[in-house]
């Protein structure tokens, strides 16, 4: 069983305090949802839970297990899509997803991005460099580039930002595919993604 | 458990390849670092020329200039490699991709690869307008590919730091010129000396200063990107 | 301690330019600078190092106790830096006839202003605590690695204008006497000043930090 530990999380940012000891916990074959008012703190909660952040008080463990993940397997573990982590804007879409995929995996990467860009009706759109590309298309991208080293863990922040309906059935197949391999924490006031969730954890102010 | 890890090289590779790919579509950092490369080469022909210097002064004023202007030259470019990860976003993306020794050995080939394609041009060209004859060619040209490659080694955690400040364009000559001294002011003798000095005793102990100071500014870059990377 | 300090300060001034001679081989009373100049570059060394120590320990502990702390030898080490370079110009005229002579030691002691200016600068352009004393602590080991270059390489190297009577090759000190005295109390005289100065100042960074935790 994959698991994903918070315990007694912390953070502040100078003088403010976003929140104070906050304890979720997720586990494989379940989506946790993560909601909360605007400025609550949950973008920062999801960077705490990706290492992005160092927590002023508490911890976060990822098991495999009974393995504990250390940095190293957690990179080619994790999995991450959030708003304010951009693509490459000089790079093809084809060229993002790829450059992506031989970083976690290497020459094990092979050709995984085409059945991706296929799925997200963006085979076409390979050959734009990202910047030219719909917000839309950029976000379906990003997830791609957040799933295609078929993470353990996959975290998503306000994932279905600028998706039309199509993009939304992309992200709930991509959802319920991950979650056979291991936990998702969402964080979204998107009323569209709250049906994707098993338990809900709420940051208040 | 995932245990396939991707080689170290191999990651360097695909960082370094996507930053040049990036690069020879946009050909920001080359243009801009060549063509103030450019600019200062023709300022100083312009101003002083190779008729102005007294013969016997030539060596040691010409090879001062020239590493003021590879100088300057590398504080236009040689930070671009990090702070386009700050300003695109792309930075966080990264930092979940890729290990830190990758992401500072991949950035840091491709200053090099950058700081090396600015020298090739400059140094001939300043040679040919300044009218700057090397007694040893060999010599002159071994001592500033090894003084660039210390320069660019210490400049690229430079880049690294200035990239997560403000005042970017500013800080990074600031933060570099008192690190970067050492180098400078021995490089700029040593060209001096390959110009001029009949004989080359002077060339191993010089070759240990250099080698030293770039093996030591490597050691601490790769010990202390971590650090900068995930501040 | 604070008044021994002081006490001690006022008897190395009378010492400096009473009790002791002049030194052989300067001009006039010049030499008698050596008993505040050397220990005024002494002490920009020293904090120069502490302020690596901090920094360094801030990076393996991330208490920012020790960053604040790295700052104040910083900011202590850049006025010392400051004054040894202006006594040295004072010296350098009389001797030498020129403020400046872009001597090997002149310039490692402008070094240490501009990466100890550099270091304020960075902390100046970063916003977020944590983030500045993460950067400004691997500016400052940076820096640190960078030093011996200056400090032993290139004075070594290179012909100095500088006397040697304390740091040469043959390894000795060439002051006897009331000067070696005078010299040697003047040095832990400052010593002793800068460790009054350091304390004062940490003690009122964390002061302020935590009014600033408070308010």
């Amino acid at each position: 069983m994959r698991t994903l530990d918070a315990q007694g999380l912390s953070y502040a940012f100078g003088r403010h305090r976003l929140f104070a000891d906050v304890t979720l916990s997720a586990a494989g074959g379940e989506v946790l949802l993560v909601r909360g008012p605007n400025g609550s703190g949950k973008s920062t909660l999801l960077k705490i839970l990706a290492g992005l952040l160092i927590p002023e008080k508490g911890k976060v463990v990822y098991h495999d297990g009974e393995a504990v993940l250390d940095a190293a397997r957690l990179r080619r573990g994790l999995g991450m899509c959030a708003v304010e982590q951009n693509l490459y804007d000089d790079l093809t879409a084809l060229e993002n997803l790829q450059f992506f995929g031989r970083l976690r995996l290497g020459a094990d990467c092979g050709d995984r991005a085409r059945p991706l860009l296929e799925r997200a009706a963006l085979w076409d759109h390979r050959h734009k460099i990202a910047k030219s590309l719909s917000s839309g298309m950029r976000q379906k991208l990003k997830l791609l580039a957040a799933v295609i080293h078929e993470p353990l863990f996959l975290l998503l922040d306000e994932p279905g930002s600028n998706l039309d309906g199509a993009g939304m059935e992309l992200l709930h197949t991509l959802i319920l595919e991950h979650k056979r391999r291991g936990p998702v924490v969402l964080a979204s006031n998107d009323p569209r993604e709250f049906g994707y969730a098993d338990r809900v954890h709420t940051v208040a102010l | 458990m995932p245990t396939v890890f991707t080689p170290l090289l191999s990651e360097v590779w695909t960082l370094f390849r996507k930053d040049w790919r990036a690069e020879l579509r946009s050909k920001v950092a080359v243009n801009s670092i060549l063509l103030f490369a450019l600019v200062t080469l023709a300022l100083v022909s312009y101003s002083i020329g190779p008729y102005r210097i007294p013969a016997g002064e030539k060596p040691a004023v010409l090879s001062a200039w020239l590493t003021i202007i590879l100088f300057f030259t590398s504080m236009t470019g040689l930070s671009r490699v990090f702070v386009k990860e700050e300003e695109s976003r792309t930075a966080e993306t990264l930092r979940l991709a890729a290990r830190p020794e990758a992401v500072f050995l991949g950035k840091l080939l491709f200053n090099l690869c950058l700081m090396a394609g600015v020298t090739a041009v400059v140094v001939p060209l300043f040679c040919l307008l300044m009218e700057f004859h090397i007694m040893h060619g060999c010599s002159f040209y071994g001592i500033i590919a090894l003084a660039m490659f210390g320069l660019t080694i210490a400049s690229t955690l430079i880049a690294a730091i200035i990239s997560k400040a403000g005042m970017k364009g500013a800080l990074f000559p600031i933060l570099s010129f008192p690190l970067l001294m050492p180098i400078l002011l021995e490089t700029s003798l040593l060209l001096a000396k390959a110009a001029a000095y009949p004989d080359l005793g002077w060339l191993p102990e010089a070759l240990g200063i250099l080698t030293s100071y770039a093996g030591l500014m490597f050691i601490a870059s790769i010990l202390l990107f971590e650090r900068v990377w995930n501040a | 301690m604070s008044i021994v300090v002081y006490v001690w300060i006022l008897l190395c001034l009378a010492a400096a330019f009473v009790w002791s001679p002049t030194a052989a081989h300067f001009i006039g009373q010049s030499s008698r600078i050596v008993f505040f100049h050397v220990p005024m570059a002494w002490i920009a060394t020293l904090a120069f190092l502490l302020s690596g120590w901090h920094s360094l320990r801030y990076l393996n502990t991330r208490n920012l106790t020790h960053d604040r702390k790295a700052k104040v030898a910083v900011r202590q080490g850049l006025l010392f830096a400051l004054l040894a370079t202006v006594t040295g110009s004072i010296f350098a005229k009389v001797m030498w006839g020129a403020f400046w002579n872009w001597d090997p030691r002149e310039i490692s002691i402008t070094m240490l202003l501009f990466i100890y200016a550099a270091y304020l600068v960075l902390r100046s352009a970063v916003d977020d605590p944590v983030r500045r004393a993460h950067l400004a602590a691997v500016y400052a080991c940076f820096a640190f690695v960078a030093m011996p270059f200056f400090v032993f390489i290139i004075p070594r190297v290179y012909f100095s204008l500088h006397p040697d009577t304390l740091l040469n090759a043959r390894g000795k000190i060439e002051m006897q006497g009331r000067i070696l005295a005078t010299f040697l109390g003047s040095l832990a005289g400052f010593t002793g000043l800068f460790t009054l100065l350091y304390r004062l100042e940490c003690r009122l960074e964390e002061i302020l930090y935590a009014e600033g935790e408070s308010a």
